[in-house]
């Protein structure tokens, strides 16, 4: 018996030569990825303006025409959306291009009025095409990818054409600074602990021949110093040079493009009756920002926080310069306690700086809301009127749409739980959120409700209803609706 | 649930990274028992055997893991009977054969390495995998099963032909092979266990070490055919015929089953769909636990189990 149990003891292991290898798999290199999301909703939020009936962004009771009433405004709109990839064998996965274009369409009388159909009948072929992405990937090296052309820029070190929303919606600035599409170059470094990113993107530019343009620089870092933790710091440099005439709306924190995103409006007219003079600026962001677990991958409990400053200077044609400081400071705490992806309570609490109306100075934070539309989207709060609902499809309006506060501040907390009644299939939730400008001046308080099934794979059906009381406007906001939004993989 | 909740946290918080560690054969991986290898029908099959008079029981492991996951059942049965436990084919210590790795295909290995080992009839456990294997090894040779106990099982979940290609196409041969550590950590962490210790912790190192050396290579071959497998032959609707007694065991925080993408829904009813599958079946729900139910709560399973031996 000890002879038989020593022979089977000293079996040396199979030759590793004679074992099985991985049989190469047939790859033709194109990838597809297609988001659909479509939204019956009614609310008392409407606007004067019927060429903004199909497309609304900005904040609410703004210069983008939004007004609140009494009577319920009832629309449906829809979005579909398709990312393409297209990785050719030939180079190895060196190389790649992609993609990615946007079709909304609204219809009876939320249709885009542009062409003389506004009411849309039986053509609903009220479309807006968008490019949102159209550029080369390209990887020399494996740690190393460059991304050139237009592409969704964001303020944090994360590939966005590779990145999970969490790493987007919780890293770096949270996208609460800079969430859009710009044409440009990014270079992206991932390897062991460390992640960099470096980009330069043309925000505007005006004539070829003249420094008249606006860029931005990107710089970040992210290490992670240990399992389940990171902890970045972020540079950004807004050169802009096209004195606030780029766009239909201007650029920067002099133009009606900034106030109708709810970013700072300065008035630099040395008189009232003068005209508004030529604003260049040179903006700088610094910040860091640290979280744990931001994607509850690696357990149950996840946080996140971030403080950011704005410094620079603005340059005002024939008058003096003005001085930019302001800040932010944000963190979520978040809790999966039980089974299911949707049982999960958070809380955020966000502060920024307010302007003190120093002369030659301004106190507030900026963000790319006064560059772009849009330009940020902050969206972890879980709100859906008090600030703007970052799945929001033609209509995204809020009482506070940028985090500046409008360049009052702001003093805002919002909470939010979900319960999977089905884990994975079926989620209740409540939420709100309370905001005041950085002087205590109350902004809103949000109360909001939703049911979401999941009747397939990746497809989601929700209802939603949402109101915000204590605001400045003729009649507190609310809304409820239908969204169905699907994940076409 | 709060004291779980931070110590998971911090064990997580405080893990040491083994990125810069070197290589591990599968020979050095760690094994509460002396590991022994036998040859079954070609290929080298390693396993333990406490030895001893007590009535025999066999382990089973689940996909992408190897014997150790049974640290705490091991030493603990040993005291009372002859436990046995195997690689399979493909993980752990085992050779890594261009077979099939089908559920059939394992039991079938199972069965073989019984006999080899001198161990006609055996209770036998099985985890997720392992589970499903069991139950087929009881379907397919009826004669080596004297009782059946499986711990969070594969094979009671229907899923859509749309969603079983998907998970073939996505397990590729080589996929096991690209996880990065944070990857693999993360599945450790939030979906194989909930709770996570010294064991869990020096399961992640051997799998970020072993999933550098060369041999690694043909587990991804078998984590990507066992995938298949188990779609290709689940065994709810052939559960009935299973003529010997079986305890199920689930954790009630399965993160894993029902797949919270293709399927969604509470542990519970699968529970319950595999218990009432079986002609003689009793179920033990454990509050808390996760997919590896034996490890995030031994004590609760270990008595559960005796209980059913009894």
């Amino acid at each position: 018996m000890l002879l038989v149990a020593a022979a089977l003891a000293s079996t040396p292991p199979e030759a590793e030569a004679a074992e099985v290898r991985p049989s190469p798999v047939e790859d033709d290199g194109f990838t597809f990825l297609g988001v659909v999301g479509a939204r019956a909703s009614t609310s008392n939020v409407a606007t004067t303006n019927p060429l903004l009936n199909g497309q609304l962004v900005g904040e609410l009771g703004g210069v983008n025409t939004t007004v609140t009433g009494e009577d319920p405004a009832p629309g449906a709109e829809m979005r579909v959306g398709g990312f393409f990839r297209y990785t050719p064998p030939l180079l190895d996965g060196r190389a790649a291009l992609d993609a990615a274009f946007e079709v909304d369409f609204g219809f009876g009388d939320t249709s885009y009025s542009i062409g003389g159909n506004t009411g849309g009948a039986f053509g609903g072929d009220q479309v807006n095409l968008q490019t949102r992405r159209l550029a080369v990937r390209l990887r020399p090296w494996a740690p190393l990818t460059v991304v050139a052309g237009l592409q969704f820029v964001s303020d944090g070190v994360h590939d966005p054409g590779a990145a999970r929303l969490d790493d987007l919606f919780r890293g770096g600035g949270r996208l609460m600074f800079f969430g859009s599409e710009a044409a440009g170059v990014t270079a992206f470094y991932a390897r062991d602990v460390v992640k960099a990113r470096l980009g330069l993107y043309t925000l505007y530019e005006l004539s070829l021949v003249e420094d008249d343009d606006v860029a931005l620089m990107m710089a970040d870092v992210q290490v992670s110093p240990a399992h389940a933790w990171r902890v970045g710091a972020h540079g950004w440099w807004l050169r802009d040079r096209a004195g606030g005439a780029a766009g239909l709306l201007g650029e920067g924190v002099t133009s009606t493009l900034s106030e109708m995103q709810g970013g700072p409006r300065l008035d630099m007219r040395p008189t009232e009756d003068a005209a508004a003079p030529a604003v260049g600026a040179d903006l700088v962001w610094v910040g860091a920002d640290v979280g744990y677990n931001p994607a509850l991958d690696m357990g149950d409990l996840g946080a996140t926080a971030l403080v950011i400053t704005n410094q620079g200077k603005l340059y005002v044609a024939d008058l003096d310069d003005w001085f930019v400081s302001g800040w932010l400071a944000d963190a979520e705490l978040r809790w999966r306690y039980t089974q299911g992806e949707g049982s999960v309570a958070r809380v955020e609490l966000l502060a920024s700086s307010a302007d003190r109306d120093d002369t030659f100075r301004y106190s507030g934070v900026v963000t790319g809301n006064s560059y772009g539309i849009v330009g940020a989207v902050h969206g972890t709060h879980g709100c859906l009127l008090l600030f703007p609902d970052p799945r929001a499809i033609n209509r995204q309006v809020a009482v506070v749409y940028d985090v500046s506060g409008g360049g009052d501040g702001l003093v805002a907390a919002t909470a939010s739980v979900g319960w999977d009644v089905v884990p994975d299939r079926l989620t209740v939730g409540v939420g709100g959120g309370h905001a005041r400008s950085a002087a205590g001046e109350p902004r809103g308080t949000e109360v909001n409700a939703r049911i979401v099934g999941e009747p397939f794979v990746l497809g989601e059906v929700g209802l939603y209803a949402a109101t915000v009381t204590g605001t400045a406007l003729a009649e507190d906001p609310w809304t409820v609706f239908l969204a169905f939004d699907w994940l076409v993989i | 649930m709060w004291r779980t909740l931070l110590l998971s946290t911090l064990a997580v918080a405080c893990a040491p990274r083994y990125g810069s560690l070197g290589p591990i054969a599968p020979e050095d991986l760690w094994s509460p028992l002396p590991v022994r290898h036998v040859d079954v029908g070609g290929v080298d099959v390693a396993y333990v055997d406490s030895g001893g008079r007590g009535e025999p029981i066999v382990f089973v492991h689940g996909l992408s893991s190897y014997l150790s996951f049974w640290e705490y059942q091991l030493p603990h049965f040993a005291k009372s009977h002859r436990v046995l436990a195997i690689d399979l084919p493909g993980y752990g210590q085992s050779g890594r054969p261009d077979a099939p790795c089908t559920p059939p295909w394992y039991a079938d290995v199972v069965s073989d390495w019984m006999a080899t080992v001198g161990v006609p009839r055996a209770t036998v456990v099985g985890h997720s995998m392992g589970g499903q294997i069991a139950v087929q090894l009881a379907l397919s040779h009826p004669d080596r099963v004297d009782r059946l106990v499986l711990s969070a099982p594969a094979g009671f979940e229907r899923f859509s032909p749309g969603a079983g290609r998907f998970m073939r196409e996505f397990w590729t041969e080589s996929r096991a092979l690209e996880s990065s550590e944070e990857q693999v950590r993360a599945n450790f962490t939030a979906m194989v266990f909930n709770r996570v210790d010294d064991g869990v912790e020096r399961l992640i190192r051997e799998r970020v070490q072993l999933g550098k050396h060369p041999r690694f290579a043909g587990t991804s071959v078998a984590v990507s055919r066992s995938v298949a497998g188990m779609l290709d032959f689940p065994i709810l609707d052939r559960a009935a015929e299973v003529r010997v007694p079986v305890l199920v065991v689930y954790g009630t925080d399965d993160r894993m089953i029902p797949n919270p993408v293709f399927t969604g829904g509470r542990t519970r009813a699968i529970a319950e769909t595999a218990k009432n599958a079986f002609p003689d079946a009793r179920l033990v729900l454990v509050p808390g636990a996760g997919h590896t139910v034996h490890h995030d709560a031994p004590d609760a399973f270990n008595e559960a189990m005796e209980e059913f031996l009894r």
